[in-house]
Formats: structure tokens, sequence, C-alpha cells
């Protein structure tokens, strides 16, 4: 009996229960003097994408950890394609957006990598249409 | 000019016995135009279904785009040519294969679409065939084995499994070199920095020491990850990965020792041979989520780039920007855009008493510009890997940029083409960053293109709304030319409790709908009275579906810099003073004060309103030459 609670145990307990692990992702748009911040919480009680654009949380959504991690996932292959992929040593750097991953040092998308730019596009679009529809 | 005035005609024509068709007896126009433009008879907004397909529309001028790329490099059609592609990168897709699944790790639908073990295991032959294996060793009684030979031939039945795991593991991490450090190393450690005594260095040494040293790993996965599309990267990385791949971690039961009474008797053969098996067994539980999660990250991230490197071919450029931005199409956006333009340059003179004020911002208006794509020219594509003209993007590269956000390499290298799939129209006001500048602009994007055919006063409300930005409340002040005194009154009487009780933050939108409403209100007074109301309704269209998609997938709290739909619409175009008399109706509803700008307030007198059956837009077209 000890041994099936054991094993119950060790299977029913994923380890993010033990881990209380929270992930976060934050990007942020600029034009001009207007800034749009997209933030996802990657959390187990309660995961969300949140939209900021001047009015204190103007948007929020509740989305599933799964789907939140998913999101933080696609943030940071756009991020990494930014700053470290060639031609990514540019003299300049034309802010195009900000991605912040779990708090860290913030990536500056520069509008001079322009595949990253069209990828930060994209997801930018897309985080858009989850939050509103 | 008078070619392109007559084409308008036509559609306007058309447009025009439309509309008269949707005006249906009882609406209530004057007492809640939202109710009466998007409510039908049987008390809902049934506008979901026409922005579904719209959305449809969009995808498909993209998928056939795609797939008219793909068959010029062999592929029956897109599809078949990503399958193609994921397969060689090692990531098989069930056949057949779950459609709306399928759909959603192209990203052609915005959902979550469940667990991601489900979605894998629909997606990837791999990753069923782990599930698959997963439940039948996990499903055999190990607890009826007698014998030691038993024991250790199912031993190497979880092993082989085990190591299959690994392997397919270490190959789809070979294409997400982000995703391995930031979820497969990096969760690991995070668990057991969260719970150092649930998951203890002696139980989990391997994953204790990757984790000391993060760092280190993580700029190795850096320097190889920046030789990706070179012949040496998938080399360098499958021998990186073979250091680094880490067995499941190991839960510490025990959180607590006691000395026993007793020394423990030593174990038997058996004994050891059923906890190694069990050991083995527990990490079989966990390998196929691992899997599954690899499996699906590698795979989106092949699958996005082999997208974008499509989306970037002279055919997909070509056919969508033929198929969105027509000339026909330019040329009545051009033309309504001038018509609004002109317009709300006359609403300024009369509004804005500051001479000095009032000519910066009427003559900054004649430098707003409506923005449009073009196709590229021949000399900006060049030979791709496959054979095909692509974009080259040493000839995008800012310094040739046609401007800061409408970049068209931007537009194409986005795997999802979302640009051409969204619901979106912007203003952005003129701005430079270091030898880059854009122009000032109103930029209607592709699904509000299309109404400018089939529903041009949506259009024309929409276009007017964004041309409006420019002398928003903030805009104005980050334009040079303070407008503050001037909306005083207007957004004191939205302020208030009878109408829509703006709250703060929401200023520039309320303002831009207003100017739409005014705009709507001067196109209104043109068109024949019977076609006015029926007219008004359907140019609340994107309002209708905008509340119909919010409705229908709830889960949103809302404070907005947007005010709520209803609100947009009956309490700042139903409650237009203008558009009011336009229609005959009272002075103010029961349900919203009326609230406009004293000065704007048009000389209506209805009998002498057009009679012309040739649409409102046309006659501005014509008036503007």
């Amino acid at each position: 009996m000890k041994n099936i609670l054991k094993l119950l145990i060790l299977l029913l307990l994923p380890t993010k229960l033990f881990g209380f692990t929270t992930s976060t992702m934050e990007v942020t748009i600029v034009r001009g003097k207007m800034a749009h911040t997209y933030l996802v919480t990657s959390a187990k009680k309660q995961s969300t994408l949140v939209l900021k654009n001047g009015v204190k949380d103007s948007h929020t959504k509740n989305i599933s950890e799964a789907f939140a991690d998913r999101l933080i996932a696609e943030a940071n292959r756009v991020a990494w394609t930014s700053a470290y992929r060639k031609p990514a040593s540019k003299k300049t750097c034309t802010g195009y957006a900000t991605i912040t991953l779990n708090k860290e040092k913030p990536i500056v998308v520069c509008q001079e990598n322009l595949r990253a730019t069209g990828y930060t596009y994209g997801f930018l679009n897309k985080l858009n249409r989850l939050i509103k529809n | 000019m008078r070619k392109h005035a007559h084409i308008l005609i036509i559609i306007l024509g058309v447009v025009s016995s439309r509309v008269v068709q949707v005006q249906a007896e009882n609406r209530k126009a004057c007492e809640d135009l939202f109710s009466a433009s998007c409510i039908g008879i049987d008390g809902k907004n049934g506008f979901a279904s026409k922005l579904a397909q719209k959305k449809a529309d969009a995808v498909k001028i993209v998928g056939d785009a795609r797939d008219k790329a793909a068959a010029e490099l062999g592929f029956s059609n897109f599809d078949e040519a990503l399958k193609k592609h994921l397969k060689n990168s090692g990531f098989e897709i069930n056949n057949p294969v779950d459609e709306r699944i399928w759909k959603l790790f192209k990203g052609e639908l915005d959902a979550e679409g469940g667990p991601d073990w489900q979605i894998s295991e629909a997606l990837f032959v791999d990753v069923a065939k782990c599930k698959k294996d997963q439940a039948a060793i996990t499903s055999t009684p190990t607890f009826n084995f007698k014998n030691i030979v038993e024991y250790s031939e199912f031993q190497k039945k979880v092993d082989s499994f085990n190591l299959d795991v690994k392997t397919k593991l270490l190959n789809a991490y070979r294409y997400d070199l982000p995703s391995f450090i930031s979820k497969y190393l990096g969760s690991r450690c995070n668990t057991i920095k969260a719970s150092p005594q649930g998951y203890r260095k002696e139980d989990n040494v391997e994953i204790y020491n990757a984790c000391e040293n993060i760092e280190k790993i993580r700029w190795e996965a850096i320097r190889i990850f920046r030789l990706e599309g070179s012949a040496e990267y998938l080399l360098e990385t499958e021998k990186f990965l073979k250091d680094q791949v880490l067995p499941e971690l190991s839960y510490s039961s025990s959180q607590t020792t006691t000395m026993p009474d007793s020394p423990m008797p030593p174990k038997s053969e058996l004994d050891l041979a059923r906890e190694k098996l069990q050991k083995s067994i527990n990490t079989v539980y966990s390998s196929c989520q691992s899997l599954s999660n690899g499996v699906r990250a590698s795979a989106e991230k092949v699958a996005k780039d082999f997208a974008s490197e499509i989306n970037l071919s002279k055919t997909v450029v070509d056919s969508v920007v033929g198929a969105v931005y027509s000339p026909d199409s330019k040329t009545k956006v051009d033309q309504m855009f001038k018509s609004s333009r002109e317009a709300i340059q006359k609403i300024v003179k009369s509004f804005v008493a500051d001479p000095e004020k009032r000519t910066k911002i009427v003559n900054g208006y004649d430098n707003l510009q409506s923005y449009w794509l073009e196709k590229p020219p021949a000399n900006a594509y060049k030979n791709g890997p496959r054979g095909n003209l692509i974009l080259d993007e040493d000839k995008f590269k800012p310094s040739y940029a046609r401007s800061l956000m409408d970049d068209i390499f931007t537009y194409f290298s986005d795997p999802t083409l979302s640009h051409f799939t969204t619901v979106n129209a912007n203003y952005g006001p003129g701005m430079s960053f270091g030898s880059l500048h854009q122009n000032e602009r109103v930029n209607m994007m592709p699904m509000f293109i299309e109404n400018i055919n089939n529903n041009p006063y949506a259009f024309l409300t929409a276009q007017a709304h964004e041309i409006g930005h420019k002398i928003g409340l903030k805009m104005s002040q980050i334009n040079g030319y303070d407008l503050t005194g001037e909306y005083k009154d207007l957004l004191a009487c939205y302020r208030n409790s009878k109408s829509i009780k703006l709250v703060r933050g929401q200023e520039d939108e309320t303002i831009a709908d207003y100017i739409a409403s005014e705009v709507l209100a001067r196109e209104l007074l043109k068109l024949p009275e019977d076609k006015r109301e029926a007219t008004l309704l359907s140019s609340m269209e994107t309002f209708c579906m905008f509340d119909a998609k919010m409705t229908n997938e709830g889960n949103l709290s809302c404070q907005e810099v947007h005010p709520d739909n209803t609100l947009r619409v009956s309490g700042i175009f139903g409650a237009n003073p203008n558009i009011r008399k336009v229609l005959k109706c009272e002075s103010d509803s029961s349900l919203y004060k009326t609230c406009g700008i004293d000065g704007l307030a048009l000389p209506i007198n209805n009998s002498s309103a057009a009679t012309s059956t040739s649409g409102a837009i046309t006659n501005t077209i014509e008036e503007s030459k």
C-alpha cells in the first residue's frame, strides 16, 4: 500500500507543483510617445495576457498555463533571433520593440534586423488579436 | 478622374440598393443606434459569422498565394510542401491530421487548442507513438513478475523506449536552441531552485551540475545559434546537445531520514531488479511529456521559418499585394481619403479659433498620406536557395525602406502574414529615428480595404476615424497644437453619466469617433432621405462585428482605450447632433445625451437635401475635383 501511494505521488505531481515557478514575458512597442506593452505571466494558479496602452491594465485575459508557456517560448525565439543571429552586430540599433523575459535584461529588437522585425510584427499582431478578440 | 468616379457610381448604386434591403421595420436608430445596427430580430448580434467570413476570405488570399508558390517548387500545395519540409527535419505529421489542430499549428487560428500534449499527439507521428508505447509499458502489471528474467526482459524494453525518446528529443531540439535553454534546461533549474528539498542533489546530480553551469551552456548555445543556416550548424548542435540532454527530474520522496531500529536486511537480486525497473518506469511517464514539448516547440520554429521563406517569394508577394492592393481599390481609397480629409479640414476651420493653430492643423492635413502597399520592383528580388525569386533583404535595409513601420520585407517575413489577416487600421504620426523617417499616414490594413467595395460607408467611418486621430487630445499635444481647450466641453459632455461616462485614457479614441461621426453626418446629408437611415446602420458594421466577437468569446475584463462598442455606436455616433438632425430624430434619445461641438452644427434644410441616387461619396469626389 505504501509503495502504491508513493508511486501515485510520483505520478500525479508534476514538477511545477513543487517548483511553484512563474515565467513572465513583456513585449513593448513604442511609437512616438505612445507605448503598448503586452505582458504574459505563466503560473500554476492563473496565467494571464495583459495589454497596457496608456490605461492601467487596460486589457486582461486569462489563458492556460500551457498557452502562456508557448507565447513565452515564441517571444524567446524572437529575442534570440534579434539579439544573437547574424547580422545582429550592427553599428546602429533603431528600436522596434523590447522583449523582457523573466524580468531579465531587456532585449531590443532592432529595425535593422528586418527578419526579426517581421517575426515581432507577426507576434505583436497575434497578441493583439488574442487579447481583443 | 471622372472615369473612377463613374466606377464608384456603379459600386455605390449596388451598395445603396443593398442597404435599403437591410432596412427593416421598427428599427430604433434614433433611440438606440447600436441595437438598430447590430442586433437582429432574435435579440442577438449576428455579425460574428460576417467577421469569420471576412477572416476566411483573407486567409484564402494568403493560402492561394502560398499554394501557387509551392506549386512552382514542385509541390501540389503549401500544406504538402510544409509537411515534407517538417518530415525532412524529423517531424512527421500524422496522416490524416486533425484539420483544426493543423490550422492552429500553422497559426491560422487564434485559439489555445487544448493541452500541449494533446495537440502534439494529434500532430506528430513520434509523439503519438510515444504515447502508445508509454501506455503499453505503464499498463503492464510488473508486480506479477516472478523471476529475474521477466524483470530483465521488461527492463530492456523500457530502456529501449527511454533511449528512443531521448534520441528523438535530441533531434527535435537541434532546431530550437532557444527553447532548449529556456524550457528544457531552464525549467529544470527553476524547479530545483524553487524546491531544493523536493529535488535533492543526490537524486539529480546531472541536473544540478548543468544548472551550476547554465550560463556557460547558454553562451555555447548562442555561439552555435549564430551558425544557423550554415552547413556546420546541425553537426555542432548535435554534438552540443549530446552532452546536455538530461534525465527527468527525480523527486526525493523521503525528506526526513530516520535511523531504523534494526539494520535493514540486504536487498535480494529480485528486489534490486524491481527497484531499478520501477525507477525506469517512473521516467517513462514524464519522458513523453518532454518529447511532446520539445517536438512541438521545435517543429513550430521549423514551420515558421519555412513559411517565412515561402512568404518572401516573388509569387506570394505579387499575388497577395495584387489581390489586396489593386489599382482599382487604390483609386477608391485615395478618393475617399481626400474627401474625408477635406471634410475634416473644414470642420477644423469651424471650431479652432486660434488662427496659428488652425493653419498648422489644416496645412498639416495636406501632408497626411493614405498608406498603400505597392508591388516591389523586379530588382528587389534575388535567387533564393530553392531556385525561386525571393525578396532580397539587402535591398530593404532601412535606408532604402519605404518607411519605418510599413516595410514590405517586414510584412512578408512575418511567418503568419498577419498584416493581411488582421482587422485593424491605424494613424501614425510623422517621426524620425536617426536616419529613418516615417511620413505621417493613415494605414487601412487589408481586411478594411476589402470594405471599400462591399461596404464603403463602413470603410469611410473607419478611415475618417483614423484621419481624425491627427487632432485627438493627446495626439494634438504630440503634434504641437494642443486642442485641450477646444475639446473641454465636448469631453465634459461625454463624461456625463447621461452620456457614455468617458473614462480617463479614452479621450483620443472618443474624439476620433466623434470626428468620424461628423464626417459621416455630412455624407449622409448628401443622400436621398429614404436612404440615410439604412446607410447609417450599415456604416456601423465594423463596431457590430467587434462587439459580436467580444460577446461570443467573453473572458475579457475591459478598461479599454476604446469605449465599449455599444457606447461608441449609440453614445457617440447615435448621439451626434448632426446625425440626429440628418435622420430627423428628437434632439436627445432617452438613453444617451447628445454631445457635439457647437460650432459644427450643420445648416440642415431637409427639403434641400440631395436627391441624387449616385451616392454621397461619389458626390464628394465630384465636389473635391
